[in-house]
């Protein structure tokens, strides 16, 4: 699937227009798909030779067989969506599939479930069976299937409906001759037996049915993968993720753009010349963290005019350029391994005075997208976010406070706390390194949570009390 | 990718004076049939109940008179009820105003008279065929449904005459479902343009909605932006969504 070629706009929609969504991908389109789904119907020509004389029956089969050309239609649509045109070759070849794929299920089983056309594209499209289809489909209704069921009870009405009105509207064609002819052979029809009418009228009666079945069929194969579409759009964020492949694509161009201008910009006075607008774009691309130019700084010993390994680079040239180059790559090289080795071994300096590192690398300075260092938070935690609290800024005061906790518990209390814990991850590893006033600390975390999840603001009293009871004020003292 | 004037969509963009881009929500089929069985019923039961009282009104006042009056009911009720109910302030029938939809022009603007009449009495084209006698049987609406499902904007004939659409009035809000929200707010290094800027809203909105590991999915896709990957990505995203939001509300 290649979100990026979708070939309509996806975004969050109602219900309804996602059914509006499935009509018009299949209007754009009615011809290929009419093939496809025609092609899926074929296979009950073969039964036509034995039931030409029971055409009512034989409507009834061609009814039954309705799946299979509604996948065909499908499997057309959803490659469409995805910029892909089969040809008929693929038809052809999908045929068979369409046809073996869970067939008692869906053409005996679950003919009349009224989510088929939401179901049959996790079948058919993700492929999925058992336990696995189950799930996926109750996922999927967890948004509501009432436009499903709604659109289930149209597809009902409609086939008859518009089966009528293609019927009637032959009948305008009948001359006036034949007409009072044809009105008789209605009236006995209605009159006697139902399902053999004779000939000529039970043969109008199935293929106006077939052309509704058709209709009816194809557009709501259609609206059922809008709703899926739109269904999958809600739960896994499709238009977020194009909207961020766009943006990274406009990105990744303007860096090429920008090397460009570096390589080539000195080459030619053409390219000389950025304006100021592209002076600002290369300005702000450059301000990116990926564009900071990393430095090391380390001394050399110059104190002795050395004559190394015999040769003078003082002697000039070539050559002795090179020699000098060389000898100060060496250096920097050696340096830079000396300082490279320390970093690697530094947990054997640790615990030898200094500051307490904890045992895997570095202390957490971001935890849940908080910044938790002791120089980002104020000197007095409790009486800043007091302060906070009472100018109205309450989600700071409550975010001061835990990440105050939070940062001592990671400078202080001992406790390691991943960038990637949770807060009931915090709350656990707090627990088990048998901190200090791990009490306040659930306490303050039970208030922020039901902040940051429930937009619950806890009471000023509260808030005085756990400012009150600040007790993460003793530095270094744990 | 094909430039987005070329993606199929349900939503039809219209440009006004001064560059400003209005975008109407235009209503499929399946709505608006449930808005004329609605009608129907509406007027039945209008027609039955007031027809009602003018024979029994009819006692007293000559059974000729009382038969005029609901005759003129009868042509009140099918031609000018729609008429009158889409030119109003409503914009809509009753059963349109009840499953929310509006009749508007394509400009966006409410209907004028003329255009409530031409459009409303059409139906009789978009009636067609009709079943039973010829030209006066029971009107199967086989036209109006075609014509509204082969236009680009489904337009039934009598939209079609009279340059009217008929859109959405009142969507069911969607749940909005935030993750926690973010302390820091970072300002984007790279200057967004605005259908980016919404898509960081929407993963801000949205992101309750998913699971953590589809959430660092898409995070990643735009880590050209955030500078980094995962966990870190997904809270960086975040705070640059925050930051839009707070300058949005300065």
């Amino acid at each position: 699937m290649k979100l990026e070629e979708v070939t309509a706009e996806l975004r969050p929609r109602s219900d309804w227009e996602s059914v509006d969504l499935g009509l018009a991908l299949v209007r754009r389109d009615f011809w290929r798909l009419s093939g496809a789904w025609w092609l899926g119907m074929l296979p009950t020509l073969l039964v036509f030779p034995l039931l030409w004389r029971h055409p009512i029956w034989f409507t009834v089969v061609f009814w039954l067989w309705v799946p299979v050309a509604s996948r065909l239609a499908l499997f057309q649509l959803s490659r469409i969506l995805f910029g892909d045109k089969p040809g008929w070759g693929d038809l052809f070849r999908e045929l068979p599939r369409a046809i073996r794929r869970r067939f008692f299920y869906r053409l005996v089983w679950a003919r009349l479930s009224p989510w088929r056309p939401l179901t049959m594209p996790v079948e058919d499209l993700e492929g999925l069976r058992g336990k696995d289809y189950t799930n996926r489909c109750r996922i999927l209704m967890r948004r509501g299937d009432s436009s499903v069921i709604i659109l289930a009870m149209w597809r009902f009405f409609l086939t008859f409906w518009l089966a009528l009105t293609l019927f009637c509207t032959g009948m305008l064609f009948i001359p006036d001759v034949a007409s009072s002819e044809w009105n008789d052979v209605i009236s006995l029809w209605w009159d006697g037996d139902l399902i053999d009418p004779p000939a000529g009228l039970a043969m109008a009666v199935m293929l106006s049915f077939a052309l509704s079945i058709w209709l009816v069929d194809l557009f709501s194969t259609g609206c059922g993968f809008g709703i899926y579409v739109n269904h999958r759009t809600w739960i896994e964020g499709w238009d977020v993720e194009l909207a961020f492949r766009r943006l990274a694509n406009r990105l990744g161009k303007l860096a090429v753009a920008v090397m460009l201008v570096l390589v080539l910009g000195f080459g030619g006075p053409a390219h000389a010349a950025p304006d100021a607008e592209a002076q600002r774009v290369i300005e702000e691309v450059l301000k990116d963290p990926d564009f900071e130019v990393h430095s090391e700084t380390s001394k050399r010993w110059t104190g002795w005019d050395f004559d190394w390994w015999g040769w003078n680079p003082s002697a000039g040239g070539v050559m002795g350029a090179l020699v000098l180059f060389l000898q100060v790559a060496l250096a920097a090289g050696l340096v830079g391994l000396l300082v490279w080795l320390i970093y690697r071994y530094r947990h054997l300096f640790a615990g030898r005075g200094g500051a307490r590192v904890p045992r895997n690398g570095a202390a957490a300075r971001v935890v849940m997208g908080m910044e938790v260092t002791p120089e980002s938070l104020p000197e007095d935690v409790a009486s800043t976010a007091l302060r906070a609290w009472r100018e109205g800024r309450h989600h700071e005061a409550m975010s001061l406070l835990y990440r105050g906790a939070i940062s001592w518990m990671i400078r202080h209390g001992g406790v390691e706390i991943a960038e990637s814990d949770t807060e009931n991850d915090c709350l656990g590893r707090v627990d088990r390194a048998g901190a200090g006033h791990a009490g306040y600390f659930s306490e303050l975390t039970g208030e922020w949570v039901r902040l940051a999840y429930a937009r619950e603001l806890p009471t000023d009293a509260r808030i005085e009390s756990l400012c009150g009871s600040w007790p993460f004020v003793e530095r270094g003292s744990a | 990718m094909e430039p987005a004037g070329t993606r199929l969509d349900t939503l039809q963009a219209i440009e006004l004076a001064e560059g400003v881009e209005v975008r109407l929500r235009i209503a499929g089929p399946l709505l608006r049939g449930g808005a004329l069985a609605l009608d129907l019923v509406i007027q039945w039961a209008v027609i039955l109940l007031v027809s009602f009282v003018l024979m029994i009104a009819g006692l007293m006042v000559g059974s000729l008179t009382s038969a005029g009056l609901i005759s003129l009911l009868w042509f009140f009720i099918w031609w000018w009820y729609p008429v009158f109910f889409e030119w109003g302030k409503w914009g809509a029938t009753p059963g349109k105003k009840i499953v929310g939809l509006r009749v508007v022009q394509t400009s966006g603007s409410p209907i004028t008279f003329g255009q409530a009449v031409l459009r409303n009495f059409l139906r009789y084209a978009d009636g067609m065929p009709f079943l039973g006698f010829g030209f006066a049987g029971l009107p199967t609406f086989g036209f109006a449904l075609a014509t509204v499902v082969a236009t680009r904007r489904f337009q039934r004939l009598g939209d079609l005459a009279a340059g009217t659409v008929v859109v959405y009035d009142r969507l069911a809000p969607e749940p909005e479902v935030p993750a926690p929200p973010p302390i820091q707010s970072v300002a984007p290094a790279v200057a967004l343009r605005p259908e980016e800027a919404r898509a960081l809203a929407a993963f801000r909105d949205r992101a309750g909605l998913w699971s953590e590991g589809r959430r660092e999915e898409i995070a990643d896709h735009a880590r050209d932006l955030s500078g980094s990957r995962g966990p870190a990505g997904v809270s960086r995203l975040m705070a640059m969504a925050h930051w839009l939001k707070d300058r949005d509300r300065r």
